[in-house]
């Protein structure tokens, strides 16, 4: 995506709406490789750092998007990326609920829902694998993102106490 | 019997403020949507909000967007459902901007450049725990887990173009998965 637009921006995002089955997690991989692989918008520092104020700001977590946007192009790019991204998906559900509340008993629909689970947790596996190898990855980052992992899994304690924790490891210089 | 839910009268502003409560209190990844819609304004009765949640988390789409279009539409059609998504994003969204501003400023200092990466590998860490939990979620399943691995592998290691990992993946998980009916067990 060299020289991106507003306009391009707006594209992007909304061409990836409605592949986001599962949420921003299913697309992350894309934005990182449309965005910062080519090395023209972002750099890898930049990805994760605005993933890490997603993160920690209130609200869900298409706020990666508004800021991915946002550091491109500014106010306009924070708005225009966030509602591509939400456009195609909100439209769909406006109309299409009342057809998938007609459709749902059909065993179709949850063999349709048996097919996608798969695809979409290897994906937001694929998001885990790709953001734990940002830039500054070693052995010690490994090992706190695994231990939140396991952490998070059997206590499903909020993510919040989680980011903190690893914040202040940093800032403590832990992690190196 | 229950009585029947009585659903209040609600306007735009209403949705939008409500909303902008919703997604302001949602610090720390968890949205408390429900906590809302059903207890706190009494917009939904808890069966009408599974229901929306049973559309909104299967299709594409964030989940909370989803629901914040559906109620806005129940409500008040169209301009309801784009106040109800208005209400949720814009607080969220100026406060995000807000700390990346401060970030971008501020980013020089040496405990801002050694917090962001403490952030970020806690971050990956509660992606990889949900990501763990889907994965045990597919059960004991080899056609959905050699899927599950094939859709880590191609993103992970192979960056294949999102498109076309779905566009080959999508349609063999689904045959797959028609292939292999679970047994019914009632």
């Amino acid at each position: 995506m060299n020289g991106m637009g507003v306009s391009r921006l707006f594209l992007f995002f909304l061409s990836l709406s409605l592949l986001s089955v599962g949420g921003v997690n299913t697309v992350l991989p894309e934005m990182r490789r449309q965005m910062v692989d080519p090395g023209t918008l972002l750099t890898h520092a930049d990805f994760s750092e605005l993933f890490a104020i997603a993160q920690a700001s209130p609200g869900p977590a298409v706020l990666f998007v508004t800021l991915l946007g946002w550091k491109v192009a500014g106010i306009s790019g924070a708005f225009l990326s966030t509602a591509g991204f939400i456009l195609p998906s909100s439209v769909l559900i406006y109309n299409g609920a009342r057809l998938w509340n007609r459709c749902k008993d059909y065993s179709w629909v949850g063999t349709l829902e048996r097919g996608l689970a798969p695809v979409t947790c290897g994906l937001a596996l694929g998001s885990a694998w790709l953001i734990a190898r940002a830039p500054g990855a070693d052995w010690r980052s490994h090992a706190l993102t695994g231990a939140v992992a396991l952490i998070y899994l059997f206590t499903r304690a909020r993510p919040i106490w989680f980011l903190g924790v690893g914040g202040i490891l940093g800032v403590l210089r832990i992690l190196g | 019997m229950e009585a029947p839910f009585e659903y209040p009268v609600v306007n735009c502003r209403q949705l939008f403020v409500g909303f902008m409560r919703i997604g302001l209190s949602s610090i720390g990844g968890a949205i408390p949507v429900r906590h809302y819609l059903v207890e706190v304004f009494g917009w939904l009765d808890h069966p009408g909000f599974l229901r929306i949640m049973g559309y909104s988390h299967p299709l594409p789409g964030p989940t909370a967007v989803n629901v914040a279009v559906l109620v806005g539409k129940f409500y008040r059609g169209p301009m309801g459902a784009l106040a109800a998504v208005a209400g949720l994003l814009l607080g969220p969204m100026a406060v995000a901007i807000l700390l990346a501003g401060c970030v971008h400023r501020y980013g020089e200092a040496d405990w801002v450049r050694r917090l962001m990466p403490g952030i970020v590998f806690a971050g990956a860490g509660t992606f990889l725990g949900s990501g763990m939990d889907l994965f045990w979620k597919l059960g004991k399943v080899p056609w959905a887990l050699s899927v599950g691995v094939l859709a880590f592998v191609g993103t992970a290691f192979l960056h294949i173009q999102l498109f076309k990992l779905l566009f080959f993946l999508t349609p063999l998980s689904i045959l797959l998965a028609h292939l292999n009916q679970p047994r019914e067990t009632a």
